[in-house]
């Protein structure tokens, strides 16, 4: 107990409530008011049109006017960062000209797309308003185009956003506005310690052997105590612990990092969040209705570790920056060269043996103007991207969804490596994301993939660096969720084949008349048809919306060059060996008793006495237990078409069904090749038909699925793409398994330190 | 994100040579298993492999050109080949290049001046990487599985067809041409025999189109030792699979079925 008195003094803070304290204590609880308050003004120029009463953003595009949003930001900086963000004073001083520069370029660029964006719909909305009666939608979309393309001067959008005023609002999945100071800030190399190198390897011995903080942390101290004993004046400024290091070398959190809605996933930041007690989600799904209420989900929960009332998001997205990601990419040495290795190659035209050989990459975005050309290899990047949901925890049920891009222009052999690997957003859990509620989270990418798209500085590489999105493959669930598609078994993305309801299952049967269908579907009418769904006024009314006209609206679209039809592949990983290998034998076979158990025990003997080469996967010697290959992965789906099929159950199986194997064994063996020319790509065609012919022949319309449907559709993809070794989701999931296990390691690497 | 923000910081420093005396220590270790077949596998090393193996090459092979790989262990340094596989060699570069070479019995016998004498000693090895794929022989039990491999030969009639074979073992031949010493990399392969009746090897076709069948099958046995046992290592096209495939109903007649492994050089 101290002696000493002190004077109280009455504190008029929230907690206190007028309460006698001490005086340090009013001082801190003052600061702290103070600081809550600044955070949300900080935020307040930031953009947020939930919370504007309108759907219109402030229209500052003016550069006057973003600079002055500018300079506010740059004070209130400092207390919002605290605490959340280390801050970065950039103490090099050649450096700091060049941020400023940076900036100046980038805001009013960045804020005149958005309000494009928003434009655009409303436009739309415009027209759609006065011909309600005449719903004459295509009319009306054509004109908006042509608005779109006179209208290029920042003044006349003003002019409609001011115009714009009582428009009917539409949905919005824009994420809220992050503070752009943090965002463009490429951090400096320059450590203000001679030594610094030994931390380095120390943080790099941690990531080479995975160990633990604690581990890293007494490794520090030890190595200070044993410097300091060397040379007490040299290692004066050793840190003392790893929190210190840390700050040393300036590793902070450089992402964005959003709150999420657990609801509705509707993205809010973090800071305002947190300030504000019981903060609830004001999102309104439906805004153009009278009376809607807001989602009014709570987003915080209290933080049990700290005293007080403090509070911290339920659910949280990582945004990783991806300009970071590109400038730490060209900072390596020989990466430029290797962009530009795919210009020497010289293969003659029959045969495909990369992405570069498809037409997509020749003729992107269109064939006058090709984006990727020798000239601009090192400056026009193309990425592809793959989103999935995995489960990173054994013992609990949590899937947690991942955005990963690959830079296409690097050759296939290190495409693919983790380290080549960019990250573009990771989904929380605890479940996958419902349909079209993905696009809160694809909306702050989007904006980063278009800001990409006109060309962003990135100083490693001292250029202008634009990046196109080419191609995504995921499985088919991701596939529709992100290109915002009607459901696979309802009709195809690629063609007009719609199912066929014959019976009480929704098939894909029916080959007569297949030059009436097999025919790319219409890219400016499905872009239509997606952004009148966001026109819809009810949950009833987009569904009848999504299953009429097959479109859903996805964030992507602002995309401009983006086409959801023909850049979605299908993934030949999970529709042929997952889903038509596992479906011919486990349904048509297994389950129609063509193969029985006494079948299946012969022929798993059979397969024991076949020994592979070392490299590739063993099966499991587990083929008639349970209802017969249970559990087989991708992998071992594809050893057990390439290798094991035909030789194990040849002459168990009658006429028609040796047919059906030999043909799609064929026709996989041909597909799989690293190197494929156009005469084995139209006989695997044939082949594949033949097989889902067949199958309609001796089973029914009925058996025929979306796969035998999609699987058709591959020989397209493999034009466009090159050789399904640069598409297929193998690469990034299941590279035998390794590859799926270091992403989950990466993953909670990223939650881990972020 | 740490991460990023290391390599930046050891890019700062690149010109610090005790980090990165420091670094090394701490190299990751090379890929292995199938993840490593991306590894050092170029696509312009493909591509002349793949003009190999279609035979689209002008010049004739003789095996002393450069590949892409290397030779592995187990080795043998300077074994003596026996006779029957001496007088082979013999023949072969007899058969590879237009001059006259004789062994050392021969020249002994009939000392002509402008024949060259081919020496008897050979580094043997048992298994040889080329570009990603490891290939295997009969020579250590241990890699067995891993021998068995496909070539293309040019037949009598002019066509090309896939001859499958056991390779006994690997090994390098050094001999002097013309002055200047050449080393042969060359592969001693027992192959199959052929089943004569097309429909028992295409025994799995479909609508009696032989290119519909994705296995062969072929006699148990090999063929006896003749010149063909020694290929350039260059002209290995694949390996394949090998498992027991019994025909007939009251008959049954066991064959060898042959599975090709199209991963990695597939064309």
């Amino acid at each position: 107990m101290s002696t000493k008195t002190r004077n109280k003094v009455r504190c008029d803070c929230k907690t206190c409530n007028g309460r006698l304290v001490d005086e340090r204590t009013r001082n801190k609880h003052a600061e702290l008011e103070n600081r809550l308050a600044s955070r949300v003004s900080g935020f307040e120029p930031a953009n947020n049109p939930l919370f504007s009463n309108s759907s219109i953003t402030n229209p500052s595009a003016t550069p006057d006017q973003s600079n002055i949003t500018n300079t506010t930001l740059d004070v209130d900086y400092g207390p919002v960062i605290e605490g959340s963000e280390s801050r970065n004073l950039p103490n090099d001083a050649n450096y700091e000209p060049v941020f400023v520069d940076f900036e100046q370029h980038n805001i009013p660029q960045k804020k005149r797309r958005r309000q494009n964006q928003f434009r655009e719909t409303e436009v739309i909305l415009d027209d759609q308003h006065n011909e309600v009666s005449n719903s004459s939608s295509g009319e009306s979309f054509d004109r908006s185009v042509n608005k779109d393309e006179s209208e290029s001067d920042i003044p006349s959008d003003n002019d409609d956003l001011f115009l714009s005023d009582n428009e009917i609002p539409v949905e919005q999945f824009t994420a809220p506005d992050y503070d752009s100071n943090s965002e463009s800030e490429y951090p400096d190399t320059n450590i203000r310690f001679a030594d610094s190198w030994i931390l380095v390897w120390l943080f790099k011995y941690q990531a080479r052997f995975r160990l633990s903080d604690v581990a890293i942390d007494a490794l520090i101290k030890f190595f200070q105590q044993v410097l300091k004993d060397a040379d007490q004046a040299r290692f004066e400024k050793f840190p003392s612990s790893a929190y210190t290091a840390r700050k040393l070398l300036q590793f902070g959190k450089r992402s964005k990092i959003y709150a999420v809605c657990p609801s509705c996933n509707t993205l809010y930041s973090t800071a305002k969040v947190v300030a504000e007690e019981g903060f609830k989600c004001t999102h309104i799904e439906f805004p153009m209705r009278s009376k809607t209420k807001p989602c009014g989900m709570e987003l915080t929960i209290p933080n049990p570790l700290t005293y007080q009332d403090k509070r911290r998001p339920k659910l949280l997205f990582p945004l990783p920056n991806l300009k970071i990601q590109i400038n730490s990419l060209y900072q390596r040495p020989g990466f430029e060269q290797q962009l530009q290795k795919w210009i020497n190659r010289n293969i003659d035209e029959e045969l495909m043996a990369d992405i570069f050989d498809g037409k997509i990459w020749k003729i992107f975005p269109s064939e006058s103007a090709p984006f990727f050309t020798p000239e601009t290899a090192d400056r026009h990047l193309g990425i592809m991207i793959n989103l999935d949901w995995f489960q990173p925890f054994e013992s609990s049920v949590y899937s947690c969804g991942a955005i990963y891009g690959v830079i296409c222009n690097l050759s296939r052999e290190v495409r693919f490596r983790k380290e080549n690997m960019l990250t573009l957003g990771l989904l929380p859990g605890p479940n996958e994301v419902k349909l079209h509620k993905i696009n809160h989270y694809l909306s702050p990418i989007v904006d980063e993939l278009l800001e990409f798209w006109n060309g962003v500085e990135i100083p490693a590489a001292g250029k202008n660096i634009r990046l196109a999105l080419i191609c995504c493959s995921n499985d088919i669930p991701a596939a529709r969720k992100l290109c915002g598609h009607i459901s696979a078994s309802v009709s195809c993305h690629r063609c007009y084949k719609r199912a066929n309801s014959s019976g009480n299952k929704l098939n894909f049967g029916g080959f007569d008349d297949m030059d009436d269908w097999f025919i790319e579907r219409n890219l400016e009418e499905h872009r239509q048809n997606a952004e009148n769904w966001r026109l819809c006024k009810s949950e009833e009314e987009r569904k009848s919306h999504v299953s009429s006209t097959l479109a859903r609206w996805t964030e992507l679209l602002r995309l401009p060059y983006f086409n959801p039809i023909r850049y979605l592949v299908v993934d030949p990983m999970h529709c042929l060996f997952l889903g038509i290998a596992r479906w011919i034998i486990k349904k048509l076979w297994i389950d129609g008793n063509k193969i029985t158990k006494r079948d299946l025990e012969k022929m798993e003997k059979r397969a024991k006495t076949i020994t592979l080469p070392a490299n590739i996967g063993r099966l499991p010697n587990k083929i008639a237990t349970g209802e017969g290959f249970s559990g087989f992965t991708a992998d071992q789906w594809k050893t057990f078409i390439l290798i094991y099929a035909i030789p194990l159950m040849w002459d168990l199986l009658a006429k028609p069904d040796q047919k059906i194997l030999g043909n799609f064994a064929r026709a996989c063996s041909l597909l799989v090749g690293r190197i494929i020319n156009y005469n084995a790509l139209n006989e695997a065609h044939e082949r594949l038909l033949k097989v889902a012919t067949l199958i309609e022949e001796n089973y029914g319309p009925e058996m025929i699925t979306p796969n035998l449907h999609l699987c058709l559709h591959i020989a397209d993809c493999c034009r466009d793409y090159g050789p399904l070794y640069s598409f297929w989701c193998y690469s990034f999931e299941r590279m035998n398994g390794i590859l799926g296990k270091l992403l989950c390691k990466c993953f909670i690497y990223y939650i881990y330190y972020y | 994100m740490q991460h990023w923000r290391l390599d930046d910081l050891i890019s700062a420093q690149s010109n610090n040579t005790k980090l990165a005396e420091a670094l090394k220590l701490i190299q990751p270790r090379a890929t292995s298993g199938s993840l490593a077949a991306n590894d050092n596998f170029e696509f312009a090393e493909l591509c002349q492999f793949r003009k190999i193996f279609l035979q689209e090459v002008d010049d004739t092979i003789v095996g002393s050109e450069p590949f892409p790989g290397e030779m592995l262990t187990p080795c043998r340094n300077r074994v003596a080949l026996p006779d029957n596989i001496y007088q082979i060699l013999t023949d072969y570069y007899n058969n590879a290049y237009e001059l006259q070479f004789v062994t050392i019995a021969d020249s002994i016998l009939n000392s002509s001046g402008n024949s060259i004498v081919v020496p008897n000693m050979v580094e043997q090895f048992g298994r040889v990487r080329i570009a990603a794929e490891i290939f295997g022989s009969a020579m250590s039990s241990r890699y067995l599985k891993n021998a068995f491999v496909l070539a293309k030969f040019i037949q009598n009639d002019g066509t090309t067809d896939l001859f499958p074979g056991q390779v006994q073992y690997y090994f390098e031949h050094t001999i002097r041409i013309l002055g200047e010493s050449k080393t042969h990399r060359l592969a001693f392969i027992r192959w199959y025999r052929k089943v004569t009746d097309w429909r028992i090897r295409f025994y799995t076709r479909i609508d009696e189109n032989e290119e519909s069948s994705n296995i062969e099958l072929w006699q148990n046995d090999f063929c006896d030792l003749s010149r063909d046992c020694l290929i350039p290592i260059h002209y290995i096209y694949s390996r394949f699979v090998s498992c027991k495939f019994e025909t007939g109903k009251k008959k049954i007649v066991a064959y060898k079925a042959v599975i090709p492994i199209n991963r990695q050089f597939h064309l």
